[in-house]
């Protein structure tokens, strides 16, 4: 076998195992575009305004709220219990262990549903779980929560306990946002101290 | 000497095009999640009706998810409807990745339209836009959909009432 032919099946091999290898993979762990195609036009990625607002209420720890908006726009009014982790900011590693989290819900919210959608999927890209959207966003909480009022002459059980809800996270955001941030922690434990008092618990 | 290495030669031609031909026929994402975070800010998303021109609309493919032609919108000659499983198709993703063609989707909801805006564009689609306000029964354009309608005013009650009475 001459120099040539030698050279030529060693050139044909290397052409097949160039085309056999896998592609180079930067995305490892990412979520395939068929899959993620899948949740296109899927609303079980949105969780309501009141649902948001009985998870603040219960103090929900399997829930972690996260405002994608700017900080400035965050220090100015935030839904209570909710982190800052801006859009720009949402790939960065440093933040991996707030939304890494297999067993806690996240729920991004902006002021309307944009920002948040494209948070979601860029963190579903990357795999992480559970990621969800408050529908509407805080155009839809102050719409929803903050201007809910009752009108009518009856109001059934189930609508009272609804208004009910509306009524108390409208008087909690409104709190915590009136407050400055020294004061918030204070007010929390005495709020948390005070709730135990009128169930009959002891310190 | 053609006719022993002919074989040989044609072999060769086929692996360099199999390897050539690899990137092209990949299912994969062609942006990494951080590049389309960076262009999220870089890139106009939405385009409006005004701006679009149905006459001269050879390099304009529309990808309709609407499922029939939305009131409102012209008949444009290049148009696939389309569904969420078709985005990953051959065909289509041969259209998105044709840089010589401006894609506009449309659609009637906005979850919908982002969302495909985003894999798509990662998918290598690019000139990209959405068509901003399908629906004529929108109160407001899509662009705006981020515009905070409402301001808060701090309760000044609340620090009044002290610490202790929450």
């Amino acid at each position: 076998m001459n120099f040539r032919t030698t050279f030529s099946i060693i050139l044909i091999f290397l052409g097949i195992l160039v085309a056999l290898l896998p592609e180079q993979d930067n995305h490892a762990g990412h979520l395939k575009p068929r899959t993620l195609a899948n949740f296109i036009g899927n609303t079980d990625m949105f969780i309501t305004v009141d649902q948001v607002a009985r998870m603040v209420l219960d103090e929900d720890s399997t829930m972690l709220l996260i405002d994608v908006r700017t900080p400035e726009a965050y220090r100015n009014m935030n839904i209570p219990g909710s982190v800052n982790i801006p859009l720009q900011q949402i790939l960065n590693p440093d933040y991996e262990g707030y939304l890494n989290q297999p067993n806690t819900k996240n729920i991004f919210y902006s002021n309307g549903d944009m920002f948040a959608l494209e948070a979601w999927m860029l963190a579903t890209r990357v795999g992480y779980v559970n990621n969800f959207v408050m529908g509407g966003g805080l155009n839809e909480w102050y719409q929803t929560i903050m201007l809910s009022e009752f009108s009518g002459d009856q109001i059934s059980p189930k609508e009272n306990a609804t208004f009910e809800l509306r009524y108390k996270a409208r008087k909690f955001f409104n709190q915590m946002n009136s407050l400055p941030d020294s004061l918030k922690t204070g007010f929390l434990l005495a709020k948390k101290s005070k709730e135990r008092e009128l169930v009959g618990g002891c310190e | 000497m053609v006719k022993k290495y002919g074989f040989l030669v044609a072999f060769i031609l086929l692996v360099t095009l199999m390897v050539l031909l690899r990137p092209r026929l990949s299912t994969g994402y062609v942006m990494d999640a951080t590049d389309i975070l960076n262009q999220l800010n870089a890139e106009e998303i939405f385009v409006s009706m005004e701006a679009l021109d149905p006459s001269g609309a050879d390099a304009l493919f529309v990808l309709n998810f609407t499922g029939t032609v939305a009131s409102g919108l012209p008949e444009f000659q290049n148009t696939v409807f389309m569904d969420r499983d078709d985005i990953i198709t051959r065909k289509v993703r041969n259209i998105v990745r044709d840089t010589g063609l401006v894609k506009v989707i449309v659609s009637d909801n906005l979850a919908e339209a982002i969302q495909s805006w985003m894999l798509i564009r990662q998918l290598g689609g690019r000139p990209l836009y959405i068509l901003d306000k399908v629906n004529s029964l929108a109160d407001s354009v899509w662009r705006d959909n981020e515009v905070l309608r409402y301001s808060f005013k701090p309760d000044s009650t609340v620090f009044k009432q002290g610490r202790n009475t929450p």
